[in-house]
């Protein structure tokens, strides 16, 4: 009852044993169909496949970029409510190393996907040009998952050395990894709360610098000849929106199928969806702020960038991304029900992770396929295109999950301070 | 202070849990009329009360939905009553109103949700006694109930095994709101 905010003071301990056969025939069926399509994609126009590459590699990389920077959100403001919600978001960090790798191919094919290397926009050119891109975006990115890992690292560490004598043998090597040079449980956790608290905002600051030059490199650049300010605000925000929503999909999923009711409470399920709910206003906010000083102004090479979203055939997708965005969830989830109701928050999750994903093809596609010189609406290319993406998420997210436990196990004693002043702690419910 | 006794039980409790308990105990034998005392505002408390939601979110949401169709209307009648096409835009243009509208939203409803904390606290001017102890401003809980005749021992019964630290019979009552 006192402490209902919080859950349990101990929370279980919950690791899959293994990839459940369900986990492994999505993640099969999804690279198989995946990579069979896009190959097949590529053959029949490589153009299109590669632009639809893009996209997808955009919207993927936000969303798993996104939940990590969640995690560090939650800790550097040492939000206790998300205590069983951090290790979840984490679990997407897997994916950022696949996701360097993957964003290679994408300057040998250059010439298909930025309008710039044909035709060199003059005195842009020292920006826009395939080295530099390349150069920049792996130093930047790099830098940015490298901190990415550190933080999900330090997060780690103390839970691995506290379980490293109870662990299955396959995963010894992982767990003497994590636990290198170990200074013992007590030392160990003030340490990871010392440099997790470095780390959090170093983050959060690389994090808004990359992801902006990936949104002026990436979806700016596409029409070369327009800018704005706030493309990037606007891009790294709808990237955290689309974190909170995999974190809040995924925590109801890992709720049903891992048996966590008592660890992922209704008042959580609250919290997350406050937090989906209000950077879902943000994101409408970043939206209106660039839109209205580009309606106002009416320059012909600002609006340029408008007109090709709202025109036939871009404009019914632009309004369902203002509608998915925005206008539904927020009218959905306004009440307190919905947001506490695990299955609605759920539902809606999926809708803004939907909707995230068309919001990602409307900002690249009409910059490259002009609605007036034969527009490119979503078909089974760029379909087919997210399902290896898909897959390779889905299998860095289980991975995760098989190695490590699903909810953090040692307690920060900033979160200390906090759980014990609100109620006696409850102690654990039996795990694994 | 004033002379003036309460005719309840005023129960001092050193923990939240304790005076949740308490509040539920009563609740559950039907004695819902009670008063609550917290250094601190507690979400526990409220649950355990279960305090029917206040009337002041219609305030905030009249109040808000009046602001946003008046900054509206102001764009629309000030640019209907003096038309000048700017920027080849339609006299009346949605998109340049939603600032003002917005902004007009926050201020009414922001004002109004103040005058329904005012009209439904009856404030200014409400004077009543209420029994009171110092110890609520210094981290202790209370819990006051005016048990109908007859009832006073099982209340008193209940005070005590949720873990009361005192049980007052007849506190002293003070004056309290005097503006």
């Amino acid at each position: 009852m006192a402490h209902d905010n919080f859950a349990a003071y101990r929370l279980p301990l919950v690791r899959l044993e293994r990839t459940p056969a369900a986990a492994r025939t999505a993640i099969i069926a999804l690279l198989v169909v995946g990579v069979i399509g896009f190959v097949a994609s590529v053959l029949t126009d490589p153009t299109r496949a590669w632009r639809a590459y893009l996209y997808n590699w955009l919207f993927f990389t936000s969303i798993a970029q996104g939940a990590i920077i969640f995690s560090a959100a939650t800790i550097m403001a040492r939000g206790v409510w998300a205590r069983g919600i951090r290790r979840i978001a984490q679990s997407t960090m897997g994916f950022l190393p696949i996701a360097f790798v993957l964003l290679i191919p994408i300057f040998f094919v250059g010439g298909k996907v930025f309008p710039w290397v044909e035709h060199p926009v003059p005195g842009k050119d020292v920006w826009l040009n395939i080295p530099f891109l390349a150069v920049r975006s792996l130093v930047l990115l790099g830098i940015l998952f490298y901190l990415s890992s550190r933080f999900v690292y330090w997060s780690l560490r103390p839970d691995a050395g506290a379980l490293r004598d109870r662990v299955p043998d396959r995963l010894r090597g992982v767990y003497d990894r994590l636990t290198r040079n170990w200074q013992g449980q007590a030392v160990e956790e003030e340490r990871a709360e010392r440099n997790l608290s470095r780390l959090g905002p170093a983050l959060a600051l690389v994090y808004a610098v990359a992801f902006s030059f990936v949104a002026w490199d990436y979806v700016m650049s596409l029409e070369p000849h327009w800018f704005s300010t706030l493309i990037g605000p606007y891009f790294f925000m709808g990237a955290f929106l689309g974190g909170i929503a995999l974190t809040a999909l995924t925590a109801v999923i890992c709720r049903g199928t891992l048996g966590l009711e008592k660890a992922l409470v209704p008042p959580q399920f609250h919290d997350l969806g406050k937090m989906t709910f209000g950077f879902c206003v943000f994101w409408a906010y970043m939206f209106w702020s660039q839109y209205i000083v580009i309606w106002y102004g009416q320059l012909p090479w600002e609006q340029a960038f408008l007109i090709h979203r709202l025109s036939k055939p871009y404009g019914p997708f632009a309004l369902f991304v203002f509608l998915g965005l925005f206008v539904i969830p927020f009218f959905g989830l306004l009440g307190v029900k919905p947001k506490k109701t695990p299955s609605i928050l759920a539902t809606f999750a999926a809708l803004i992770l939907f909707a995230l994903w068309i919001e990602r093809y409307v900002l690249v596609y009409p910059s490259l396929y002009l609605p007036d010189t034969g527009a490119v609406t979503i078909g089974w290319q760029e379909i087919v295109t997210a399902l290896p993406f898909a897959g390779l998420l889905l299998m860095s997210m289980v991975n995760f999950a098989t190695r490590f436990p699903i909810l953090q196990q040692w307690i920060p004693s900033a979160d200390k301070e906090i759980l014990l002043t609100s109620g006696e702690p409850v102690e654990a419910v039996a795990g694994d | 202070m004033s002379d003036r006794k309460g005719s309840g039980l005023l129960a001092i409790f050193a923990e939240v849990d304790a005076a949740c308990a308490a509040i539920e105990g009563l609740r559950e034998k039907g004695l819902r009329d009670m008063v609550v005392f917290s250094p601190t505002p507690r979400h526990e408390l409220e649950h355990a009360l279960h305090t029917p939601e206040v009337p002041v979110r219609l305030f905030t949401l009249v109040g808000g939905l009046t602001g946003a169709g008046s900054g509206f209307a102001l764009g629309i009648w000030t640019s209907l009553n003096w038309p000048l096409i700017t920027g080849g835009k339609p006299i009346i243009s949605l998109p340049a109103f939603v600032i003002p509208a917005f902004e007009l939203m926050v201020l009414m409803g922001a004002l109004s949700t103040v005058v329904g904390l005012f009209i439904n606290a009856r404030l200014p001017g409400a004077r009543h006694n209420v029994v009171y102890d110092r110890s609520f401003s210094a981290g202790r809980f209370g819990v006051y109930v005016e048990p109908p005749a007859g009832r006073e021992d099982e209340a008193r019964t209940i005070l005590r095994e949720s873990g009361a630290l005192e049980v007052r019979e007849g506190p002293e009552e003070v004056r309290v709101g005097t503006l």
